[in-house]
């Protein structure tokens, strides 16, 4: 497969033939281009050889240039990787958000984190940084100095404007019987911090304008300057409850990169303990789902039950979440014949509790009701807006990773494809539902033939110069880790794509024409994980309040003196 | 002098707020072991309303201060006053006089209406979407209501809550017969408490608390306290009115009122935990399809029944 593609693409580009490079089952790199090169490739791969599915755009810094790597794949499921580069004097790049909408999000990180000019960007709010961060701070730049923020914030005009204000005021201009409803940056049905502006004719959403961004954290920045091993930690934080599916990512792209084979046993702890986060991510996602749509008696049963998967994973890891399982090379702990039963009664218990929660999702007429025909997704605005996971798959696109480009385990143990044709959030949570059986299934299948051996190889600590682009399938979707290395001890780059960043784009259609009761559900319905997405280190000001950049070191200080007025020392705790 | 201790203590204010309370913790505590919960202690509706009591109260500088702490006690007031025209203490209520039953709908619609307002003059957004459909919610369960409370009263051929139960207690076949009503009212009473799936005016996930998002402290506890009471004095009507058996002993009837209502709560407890939360277009298409009909029928069969048998 890989090889016809990068076939057609020299014949077409006799010149590119030195450029064009297969290494790896799945992957095709096209070495450096530059802008007047690229347009005609990317344009020739989307139109001539239908890789219209797009999956990330990569910033990375090359010294006096920025390089960007775009990764797109087509029906031949090979993911094309071209490189292209333009000086930071001029950084300006065309926008391909004509030819790849789902590109949206990732040309503003480029804009935001690099500095990039993307020409011809749809206007909209600023992603992932704060709408007052200085707009010539570009953090993801290796010549970057946090230091010179400070400066940078009180150089900047005052009247930049709050984006509420800026809403008040267009309310303002145009008086009808439209009513913006804020939800978020912080409501009860929201989990983490986003906010999305409802715009209501009687109940009816006329508009949605949604902001996100609240919880960038700056991880990547951080990886560049650890070490590989220290980077797993960080990795192990980036997502609160899919955890183990970035740090399979990211080892899995360190150990290609070294050229090291994870020993057998340990690749089935890695599918078991994925599996059982799968459990435990899509019965949290149940509760969410039936506690938005007011139904709390499913919302409390799933979480009991999702505690006995978290107990199973806390004796697996040592911790309920980030449970930390992986390590370069291997897995750091072994599950042994007393965790085996253990884990066997609980898929047992688990079975019937999902069985019995299916039956109430088939049988409930209110629950139905709230469901089905809510948020609407069709196969064609799927691929358009490069949904993935159990959104697309809801819709009959079939994209799991585990299927199309089996890693590990479950290259042995095959994955039972589960896709649905409802399209809307009834579907979705049928397709969780079903996932839920087939994990169960996968685990019980990984147990029976657990090979015994050794749980880990030696990872050198300096990893050879190369790229590794490695694709997982988290609870939420495709998550795609890309980790370049420099033949240091530190990666020079990593880029963690969530599957929540996909899954974005194609909220606002889906919330278009709904009802403000489905505004919560519908949100959720993509199980969102923001802290993923938005992978701070700067807190914004409050209106009319002078904006700062706190540090680690401020931050505890303001927080024990904020408890200090009201009484509580918290000084003496010792943690 | 004895009628003033009936108002005030038993069986009128005193005990309506003692049961208001035990009843709310029976409904927390079987709501709770029903999801597989623990549930409160019996002591935390107590508590609860004590701390609030104690909380500093917030009134928003955009809402109307005045009727902003009027509206609570205006809420609880109503429902009390509509209490001492039920039965509890035997068949006779402390006060009824023919055509009590219209006083007592009256004040029953005053907690829906006071909500509304208290969401209007709150001045919140929130609370707007709240109170208006507090409003589209009422003009879509009163009219079934309405019927099924009418349907009884049309064999008894008396609009008094007590003349209605001594009428049934005389012929207490006739009960069956309404059964279609008792249906409809027993869903308009869920719909009227805005309880599970009818919640959609103060769903939590969508528009925070609905019209009461702006209250706190001692205006939220009057409001809470209001609610609890709205809950037993409906669930109390309700029995007077379709289960009206009682065996003309004050005490044991007492007891039956006990037992009929906590029975009540019990089932609309039942239905709250095993429904997802309908959106209010919804609502209102399922009370005008579903629960109007059976009232109407009723109100026919009652009238041919009281023109041929009685």
């Amino acid at each position: 497969m890989e090889n016809e593609l990068a076939g057609a693409l020299t014949e077409r580009f006799p010149e590119l033939s030195d450029r064009v490079r297969v290494e790896r089952p799945g992957r095709v790199t096209v070495d450096w281009l530059t802008q007047e090169e690229f347009l005609p490739v990317i344009r020739f791969l989307h139109d001539g050889l239908g890789l219209t599915r797009g999956h990330n755009v990569i910033g990375t810094d090359e010294k006096e240039d920025l390089g960007f790597v775009y990764l797109i794949s087509g029906p031949q499921r090979v993911i094309a990787a071209l490189h292209t580069r333009v000086p930071k004097s001029d950084p300006r790049i065309r926008s391909m958000t004509d030819l790849y909408p789902m590109f949206l999000l990732f040309e503003r990180e480029l804009v935001d984190l690099f500095g990039a000019v993307v020409e011809g960007l749809p206007q909209g709010r600023r992603y992932p940084l704060p709408d007052k961060w200085p707009r010539d701070q570009w953090p993801l730049r290796k010549e970057w100095d946090p230091a010179g923020v400070k400066e940078a914030m009180a150089r900047q005009p005052a009247d930049l404007q709050d984006p509420a204000h800026r809403l008040s005021e267009e309310e303002e201009k145009e008086p009808s019987n439209l009513v913006t409803v804020p939800i978020g940056p912080q409501h009860p049905s929201l989990d983490e911090p986003g906010s999305f502006a409802i715009t209501l004719e009687g109940e009816r959403v006329r508009g949605a304008e949604i902001e996100i961004g609240y919880n960038h954290r700056g991880l990547e920045k951080a990886c560049e300057s650890r070490t590989y091993v220290q980077d797993l930690y960080i990795i192990e934080r980036v997502c609160g409850i899919c955890s183990l599916a970035h740090t399979t990512a990211y080892c899995m792209a360190v150990e290609q990169l070294a050229g090291v084979e994870v020993p057998i046993r340990a690749q089935y702890i890695r599918l078991i303990a994925a599996e059982m986060e799968r459990l435990h991510s899509h019965l949290l996602w149940l509760g969410v789902a039936a506690h938005e749509i007011g139904f709390d008696t499913l919302f409390m049963l799933t979480w009991r039950d999702r505690e006995s998967v978290l107990d199973v994973m806390a004796v697996l890891g040592g911790n309920r979440i980030n449970y930390g399982v992986n390590c370069l090379g291997g897995v750091r702990r072994d599950i042994d014949a007393e965790l085996e039963q253990e884990i066997l009664r609980v898929m047992d218990f688990l079975e019937t509790e999902v069985q019995n929660f299916m039956h109430v999702a088939d049988t409930e007429a209110t629950l139905k009701a709230r469901l089905v025909g809510v948020g609407p997704l069709s196969r064609e605005d799927c691929l358009h807006y490069g949904a993935t996971g159990p959104v697309a798959r809801a819709a009959g696109v079939s994209e799991d990773v585990r299927v199309v480009e089996p890693y590990g385990a479950y290259r042995e143990i095959a994955v039972n494809d589960i896709t649905d044709d409802h399209a809307d959030v009834y579907g979705r949570t049928v397709v969780r539902m079903k996932e839920m059986l087939e994990s169960i299934r996968l685990i019980r299948e990984a147990l029976k033939r657990l090979p015994e051996g050794p749980l880990t190889v030696r990872v050198p600590r300096r990893i050879p110069a190369g790229e590794a682009i490695v694709r997982v399938e988290a609870p939420r979707g495709e998550n795609i880790h890309f980790v370049r290395s420099d033949g240091s001890d530190t990666p020079d780059r990593v880029r963690v794509r969530a599957p929540t960043e996909c899954n974005w784009h194609g909220m606002q259609h889906m919330l278009q024409g709904g009802y403000l009761s489905d505004v919560p559900i519908t949100i959720a319905a993509i199980d969102p994980c923001y802290s993923c997405t938005d992978r701070a280190i700067t807190l914004r000001g409050r209106d009319g309040k002078p904006l700062e950049v706190m540090d680690w070191g401020t931050l505890r200080q303001h927080g024990i003196q904020w408890y200090a007025r009201r009484g509580i020392d918290i000084s003496k705790v010792v943690l | 002098m004895t009628k003033l201790l009936q108002i005030l203590l038993f069986p009128g204010l005193l005990f309506l707020l003692a049961y208001a309370t035990t009843m709310e913790f029976i409904d927390r505590k079987l709501y709770a072991r029903l999801q597989s919960r623990q549930g409160p202690p019996w002591y935390q509706p107590i508590a609860d309303f004590f701390k609030l009591i104690g909380k500093k109260t917030l009134i928003p500088a955009e809402a109307n201060q005045r009727m902003f702490r009027a509206i609570p006690l205006f809420s609880l007031t109503a429902v009390a006053t509509a209490f001492l025209y039920i039965p509890v203490w035997g068949r006779q209520a402390v006060v009824s006089f023919e055509g009590d039953m219209v006083v007592v709908l009256y004040l029953l619609a005053l907690p829906a209406l006071s909500s509304f307002l208290a969401g209007w003059y709150s001045r919140s957004l929130y609370a707007t979407v709240g109170a208006t459909r507090v409003l589209t919610q009422m003009f879509s369960y009163e009219v079934p209501l309405f019927l099924s409370v009418l349907a009884p009263t049309l064999l008894s051929g008396t609009w008094s809550l007590s003349g209605n139960m001594a009428f049934f207690s005389r012929h207490p076949l006739l009960v069956l017969l309404n059964l279609p009503a008792m249906v409809s009212m027993l869903i308009s009473v869920q719909c009227k408490l805005e309880r599970t799936p009818f919640d959609a005016p103060e769903a939590e996930t969508e528009i925070v608390s609905g019209p009461l998002v702006e209250y706190g402290g001692r205006y939220l506890a009057f409001f809470h306290v209001a609610k609890d009471c709205e809950v037993t004095v409906l669930l109390s009507m309700f029995a007077a009115l379709f289960l009206p058996f009682s065996m003309g002993t004050p005490w044991v009837d007492f007891l039956l009122y006990l037992l009929k209502t906590g029975l009540l709560l019990s089932l609309t407890c039942l239905v709250r935990a095993v429904t997802a939360r309908l959106r209010i277009n919804q609502i209102v298409s399922f009370c005008w399809r579903y629960l109007l009909p059976p009232a109407l029928l009723q109100v026919v069969l009652n009238l041919m029944v009281r023109g041929w048998i009685l």
